[in-house]
């Protein structure tokens, strides 16, 4: 019966979203080597507090989030676009209403992966 | 006749009579009446059976804490089982019975398992069922050593159902109709006790908005059953404060569970009062409805429970607690017997004493404690009422009613209370009063633990920094005057600070956008009033208060088991006669090891049956402290978890019923499909055409006849509910060179591809076509099953993985509408809707090539020739709308040229015949090679999955691969799911599985689809069995190559 605040649509109820996965990892290139890959989707923390996790607005902006939840007491302590881009962009747009908090302030989001091999052209900031 | 109606007293009507019957007994009882209530003023006694023992039960409260007057009510497909007489509202016309007995609750035979109770002590069934069952007869032995125990339960426990249980439920289907609904509120208020209705009254006077839930049908709480005039004159006041302010009061709701975020779960009964014609009348309105509510902030004045103790013989029918006996008088006019004892270790009870000897009944007072009060024994005495201290009652006596009672008499001296017995009195009647347990359960599902307060005997709420505050007895503030105080004083000092935080919207939850940090202030956790809140007055300072609030003259006397000095008088004690378990059990339980609360609850079940243990909890937790030798605060409690009473499934239920399970899908040709001859079944939500019989044809004939058409002419299938997503913007050739194994990069404009996604670990996703539209625009296919999750992964691919890839991605499923256009003569066909044949022509649109084209109408096309049957085939898309004029002008030509309409079923065949795996064979378990797409790799790449396909079990060659499968004779038939089997060892695993199966007029017998290990190479001449031991069949197969016609692809190319 969690509540989330999403960046776009408001404060909406959890039925409106879908968990995604753990929002704190690094998904390696698509060349990376089978011991990066297995790592990445396999090696989970059981983390009991505060934790990083994907959530998608599935009826509503449909938009990935990424939410920081008390894996013990529900508490939601922020909840951003997983796109950085977006964030920057919403905080932008909210100046006037005493600025947003939605974009991290270095690098771009927290997840992400690294580039895919052959697509150079794609500006990649992420790289492990 | 013992019970009486006293004039002048309660809150009935006795002018409004109401007929009802129990146990096919017409009775009368007043407006304004319970089901308990009238029953008591009626003098029936034994209302129920008990689980185990079928010992005979009657009223033991006057509240939701029953545990003894659960009936049955109503009949046929409104049957009720399990209703506590003290809840169900008298209605005219009720029918109410008595419930677990045969032929009747006062005459039972299934007594008889009271005579064999000690083979029903505590771990009865673990032990019994668990272990060997050497003491079975032998047939019922055919297990193996294992699980033996296991299949002795399986042999016994019709049996036991029946000797132990509850009431029957109705077979038949619910006639009534029950909703969902959805609340806000700044604050809510959970039970309209005198607390509850100061809290509301001020916080809604200052301005919140406030929701004040109670269960009960009236409001007032303990005000209603006090007798005491100023109470009834306060209670007018509090609701006119009530309305005046605008609180919003449900009554006959129950706040069931509390959740995270400030939600609470309520379930209002609307019609369970009403006789049932009336409310069919009405028809609109639903039977129960279950609340989703919101709000900023909880108070809980759920008020408290009073205890009983464990004596021999506690549950005989005439026994009930004091308060209820209290409540009997005062608010339904029934005064509960003429000869009455009264046996009590706290104040509680005196004024009950009183109100009955005012009333007329004959009444003695035993208190466990030392002494009794001066100003007591004066009002005692002016009353008559006959009292004696240091007493207590040892032994119930009395069957199917109590008649007297054995007094116990202890030593004041003596530190350790053991109690001697003494005289005998007669009753009918006997009151205990053994405390009042704050009613906590709702804290508890807040993963709030109460406390064991040693001064007031009772479980107070545990320290907690959660928008959530307990007040009045639920507080253990037992005191009338500090009850109401205290609330109001709450109430306005949570106003204020309310009030300050201007941050907090006031109607914050009512979907309004709030701003991001105003919304972060008013989370329910954030809420300052939250953290200065400590509900909780357990620490050792506020100990010295805990006496004044109690409003008692002298302390209570813990008092829990009551053992007699020297020999034990035999009867059984019952700490939880809900589900009879008994002070032996729990001692039992104690001896053999149980040393946690929460073990010894499973064990014993205490406090497992519907009433959670309202009034026996404590009584067991005190029964084990004292046998292992521990305090209660070291026993510790057990977690109440929702409901905090029972709660009707069609509640949960809500709408989402029959149809409205689940939403329906219907493509924009559904009518036209009908109006066609289709059936239809269900595809995931969707529903899609079947077969189009035509008439005396069978579902096999029919889909016989279509397969057999599209290879010899030509054929229309709706395929509106394969998953279309737009994939549009610079970087989506590169977005899907990413998803795609095979390379979407090269694709050329104006032409698709056959592609397969895997997921992160190297197994199939999916597969489909990706048509490319111009530069920056595609077009992607999935399966109808996959639709949904395909959409989700790759926004999740392109928001969280790949932000910097400039894609945009759509679910265009609902826009374009599709129709499957395939055979021989499609081209030929599609060329009759041209206004130029030659737009479809071979070389405009050859094989897998695309094109944006309009019909002679001026109908705007996507057509793409791409096949799933095999033959030369075309997929149409047009706009939703269109898709019933699309297909009625495609069936015009089609049925000129001999075609038909066919449906999944056809399309199953032409798929087996021709190896193409749908759902069946991409069951999340196999790989691009499994399914014989391995020459859908692309090696020149990377994409999603290729690092972690790699994986040596993954790649091993003899894993279970495609394969087709055909009957050694071609007369046989063979199951989809059945097991592929060496003659030789029918068992386990086997060699492999069938996925589908298709009866081919092509080949003339049955094939199918499965997977077997190391493919059909391996078995190349080697017969296998299709087992399916569920049906109990074998059929001889043999395994060839999954292409099971038109091997070269010679025909779609054509
Ligand atoms: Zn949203």
């Amino acid at each position: 019966m969690i509540l989330i605040e999403c960046p776009f649509c408001g404060v909406r109820d959890h039925a409106e979203f879908r968990y995604g996965g753990d929002g704190s990892i690094h998904y390696p290139a698509l060349d990376a080597d089978l011991e990066h890959w297995h790592d990445a989707l396999y090696l989970r923390e059981n983390i009991d507090g505060m934790q990083l996790e994907t959530w998608h607005h599935v009826f509503g902006c449909r938009q990935w989030l990424l939410v920081e939840r008390d894996t013990v007491s529900h508490e939601i302590s922020s909840v951003k676009p997983a796109n950085n881009d977006i964030g920057v962009i919403l905080d932008s747009a909210l100046t006037d209403a005493g600025g947003g908090t939605f974009s991290s302030s270095v690098g771009s989001s927290p997840v992400g992966s690294g580039d895919a091999s052959g697509s150079s052209h794609v500006p990649d900031n992420k790289k492990e | 006749m013992t019970a009486k109606r006293i004039a002048g007293y309660g809150r009935v009507n006795p002018d409004e009579l109401i007929e009802f019957s129990w146990d096919g007994q017409t009775l009368t009882g007043l407006s304004g009446d319970t089901l308990a209530s009238a029953l008591l003023a009626n003098n029936q006694t034994v209302l129920s059976r008990s689980f185990k023992y079928h010992r005979p039960r009657g009223l033991m409260s006057a509240g939701v804490e029953e545990s003894g007057a659960i009936v049955s009510t109503g009949s046929g497909d409104r049957l009720e089982a399990n209703v506590r007489a003290t809840t169900q509202e008298l209605y005219s016309g009720l029918q109410a019975s008595g419930q677990n007995a045969w032929p009747s609750v006062r005459f039972d035979l299934s007594e008889v398992s009271n005579l064999l109770a000690r083979f029903f002590g505590a771990g009865f069934y673990y032990k019994t069922f668990m272990g060997p069952a050497h003491w079975l007869p032998a047939f019922a032995r055919t297990a193996r050593s294992a699980g033996a125990g296991t299949r002795a339960w399986m042999f016994c426990e019709k049996w036991i159902r029946r000797a132990a249980g509850m009431g029957a439920a109705s077979a038949l289907p619910d006639p009534d109709h029950y909703e969902q609904a959805h609340a806000f509120c700044d604050l809510l208020v959970v039970g309209a006790g005198p607390a509850g209705l100061n809290a509301a009254a001020s916080a809604a006077e200052a301005g919140a908005d406030v929701l004040l839930v109670e269960q009960d049908f009236e409001l007032g709480g303990y005000l209603l059953s006090s007798g005491d005039k100023a109470h009834a004159s306060e209670l007018a006041v509090l609701l006119k404060r009530i309305e005046q302010a605008g609180v919003r009061v449900m009554r006959r709701t129950t706040a069931f569970g509390l959740y995270d975020h400030g939600v609470a779960g309520l379930f209002e009964r609307v019609t369970d009062h009403q006789p049932v014609s009336a409310s069919v009348d009405a028809h609109c309105i639903p039977r129960h409805r279950c609340w989703t509510v919101r709000c900023q902030h909880t108070v809980l004045a759920t008020g408290a429970i009073e205890r009983t103790m464990a004596f021999a013989d506690n549950d005989r029918p005439g026994i009930m607690t004091a308060g209820a006996a209290q409540t009997y008088l005062n608010r339904f006019a029934v005064r509960c017997a003429q000869r009455v004892v009264v046996v009590c270790n706290n104040d509680s009870a005196y004024e009950v004493a009183l109100q009955l000897a005012i009333a007329g009944a004959g009444v003695t007072l035993l208190d466990a404690r030392a002494e009794i009060d001066e100003v007591w024994q004066q009002r005692l005495q002016s009353q008559g009422v006959e009292y004696q201290s240091a007493a207590t009652v040892l032994r119930a006596v009395g069957h199917n009613r109590i008649r007297k009672v054995q007094v116990g008499l202890r030593d004041v001296a003596s530190p350790q209370a053991s109690w001697r017995p003494a005289e005998t009195l007669e009753c009918e009647a006997l009151l205990v009063a053994g405390g009042w347990s704050p009613v906590l359960h709702l804290l508890s599902h807040r993963g709030i633990k109460p406390v064991w307060c040693e001064t007031r005997a009772c479980y107070v709420p545990g320290k907690h920094a959660q928008p959530i505050t307990v007040l009045g007895a639920a507080n253990a503030v037992f005191d009338h005057k500090q009850c109401t105080e205290g609330a109001t004083q709450w109430a306005t000092g949570w106003s204020a600070s309310r009030a300050v935080s201007t941050a907090v919207p006031g109607r914050l939850l009512h979907g309004r956008r709030p701003r991001p940090q105003a919304l972060l202030d008013a989370l329910p956790n954030a809420l300052p009033v939250a953290a200065k809140d400590n509900s909780s007055n357990n620490d050792a300072d506020t100990e010295v208060d805990a006496r004044m609030a109690s409003g008692w003259q002298q302390d209570l006397y813990p008092l829990f088991e009551i053992v007699p000095s020297g020999e034990g008088t035999g009867g059984k004690s019952f700490v939880d006669p809900q589900h009879d378990v008994t002070v032996a059990d729990v001692q039992l339980a104690s001896r053999e090891g149980f040393v946690s609360v929460e073990h010894m609850k499973r064990y014993t079940t205490l406090g497992m049956a519907t009433d959670q243990g309202k009034m026996g909890n404590v009584l067991g937790i005190a029964v084990m402290a004292a046998a292992s030798g521990r305090s209660i605060s070291e026993v510790g409690t057990t977690t109440f978890r929702p409901p905090y009473t029972p709660v009707s499934l069609g509640a949960l239920r809500g709408r989402s019923r029959g149809a409205h399970f689940r939403p329906t899908r219907r493509t924009p040709m559904h009518d036209w499909n009908l109006s066609h001859g289709a059936t239809m079944m269900d595809a995931g939500l969707w529903q899609r055409p079947w077969f189009y019989a035509e008439p005396g044809e069978s579902m096999l004939q029919t889909a016989d006849r279509e397969s057999a058409t599209v290879r010899r002419s030509v054929g229309l299938c709706d395929v509106t509910s394969l998953g279309k997503i737009a994939v549009q913007g610079p970087d989506a050739a590169e977005f899907l060179n990413r998803v795609y194994t095979n390379n979407m990069a090269s694709l050329v404009i104006g032409k698709a591809r056959y592609g397969v996604m895997l997921r992160d670990d190297g197994l199939v996703l999916d597969d489909g076509t990706c048509w490319r539209l111009a530069e920056h625009d595609y077009f992607v296919t999935t399966t109808t099953a996959q639709a949904a999750a395909v959409m989700v992964w790759l926004e999740e691919l392109s928001q969280v993985r790949w932000p910097q890839l400039q894609v945009h991605i759509n679910s265009v499923t609902d826009q374009w509408a599709g129709v499957a256009v395939a055979g021989p003569r499609s081209r030929e066909l599609l060329a009759l809707l041209m206004d130029n044949p030659d737009q479809v022509n071979n070389e405009n649109l050859p094989f897998m090539g695309v094109t944006r084209v309009e019909t002679a109408d001026g109908l705007p096309c996507r057509i793409a020739r791409i096949s799933f049957s095999g033959e030369l085939a075309y997929e149409i898309y047009v706009e939703s709308d269109y898709a019933p004029y699309l297909i009625d002008q495609l069936w015009r030509g089609a049925a000129s040229m001999d075609g038909c309409l066919y449906g999944l079923e056809a399309l199953n065949t032409l798929r087996v015949e021709k190896g193409h795996v749908t759902g069946a064979e991409l069951d999340g378990r196999v790989t691009l090679q499994d399914a014989g797409l391995g020459v859908m790799a692309a090696q020149t790449k990377s994409y999603i999955g290729s690092t972690l396909a790699a994986r040596a079990g993954l790649t091993d060659t003899n894993r279970p691969r495609l394969v087709g499968i055909m009957p050694i004779d071609a007369g046989d038939t063979f199951n989809a799911g059945s097991i592929l089997c060496q003659q030789s060892d029918i068992s386990g695993y086997g060699e492999g599985w069938v996925t589908g199966v298709a009866s081919s007029p092509e080949l003339g017998h049955w094939i199918g689809l499965g997977f077997v290990n190391g493919g059909h190479q391996a078995w190349e001449n080697r017969a296998l069995v299709a087992a399916d031991p569920v049906r109990d069949r074998q059929v001889a197969v043999k395994v060839v190559s999954p292409h099971m016609v038109d091997a070269e692809g010679e025909r779609l190319r054509g």
